[in-house]
């Protein structure tokens, strides 16, 4: 087990774990949002753990799928966002 | 609550660590990657291998710009930051990161970059001009995605004209490759960037 790996998957699991956290604890539909993102940061740092694959250098398919991850999770953001500010929940004391 | 969450990322943490070696898919590109005419193989993966990711990824984005542009708010925009240095920072910044947008997607082909990191660029660009008032994103409803549509839409055509020369769509000649993901990934930036920087504008003004 090298560090590299056990950095990346102590990253994902914090991000994960600090994601969800902000999820469960608070009302504000901004911060959920804002926390269900930093979760997704984690699920795709996991995606890109280099633990268990052999060999030098990064997967690429797994790689990939996180670019286009990052993309929908933006999009996604975006949309919600919308429907948080059209709900007008949050107004005040987000 | 909070428990459950701390039980959640140890879970992964401990599952990640856990995992056993294996091969993962590194081979399996490196073997056909001449076929793809690219040789940076995570453009390989996102343009040819798993094409399809990248066309629904594109056509996720011009979903979500058509479901925000009704909500944007009815109330008056935003003013634009003024200011020389803000205007005129900004003024320079723009066409730096778009040249910088098209260095980042033609070197993607060798090297980390593509067609996604350049549509970043280009939107940030985007949504900078947009800040001072001098945005370039169409100011109807449903403009910006329909500009956007034509980008997936040369995905989507190429995919389809595909078959007429391998049999399989989405699957490109070997001979001409290179040049073919290049023009998708030109229009797949385009529509990404604009599409990126009208779902910022929904969310700040009057459509």
């Amino acid at each position: 087990m090298s560090a590299v790996a056990i950095l990346y998957a102590g990253l994902a699991a914090a991000l994960f774990g600090l994601g969800l956290i902000s999820v469960v604890l608070h009302r504000s539909p901004l911060r959920r949002l804002l926390g269900i993102n930093v979760m997704g940061l984690g699920v795709f740092t996991a995606l890109l753990y280099p633990g268990p694959v052999e060999g030098s250098g990064p997967d690429p398919v797994p790689h990939a799928l996180v670019i286009t991850g990052l993309v929908v999770a933006v999009a996604g953001t975006a949309l919600g966002l919308s429907l948080i500010r059209r709900a007008g929940i949050g107004q005040d004391g987000i | 609550m909070v428990l459950g969450a701390l039980a959640a990322a140890a879970a992964l943490f401990v599952g990640l660590v856990l995992l056993q070696p294996v091969p993962g898919l590194t081979p399996e590109v490196e073997r056909h990657i001449a076929e793809t005419g690219v040789s940076n193989p995570v453009t390989a993966v996102l343009l040819d291998y798993r094409a399809y990711d990248t066309l629904m990824e594109l056509l996720i984005v011009v979903l979500a710009l058509l479901a925000a542009e009704p909500l944007a708010p009815r109330i008056a925009a935003r003013a634009p930051l003024a200011g020389p240095v803000v205007v005129g920072g900004i003024g320079a910044l723009a066409p730096a990161l778009a040249v910088l947008g098209g260095y980042v997607l033609w070197i993607g082909a060798t090297a980390p970059g593509g067609a996604l990191q350049a549509a970043a660029l280009w939107a940030a660009a985007l949504i900078l001009l947009e800040t001072v008032g001098r945005g370039l994103v169409p100011r109807a409803t449903n403009h910006a995605a329909g500009l956007s549509a034509i980008g997936v839409a040369v995905f989507f055509g190429a995919g389809l004209g595909a078959v007429a020369f391998t049999g399989m769509p989405l699957d490109w000649p070997a001979k001409h490759a290179g040049a073919i993901i290049l023009g998708i990934e030109v229009a797949a930036a385009a529509a990404l960037a604009l599409g990126l920087a009208a779902l910022f504008r929904a969310g700040t003004a009057a459509p």
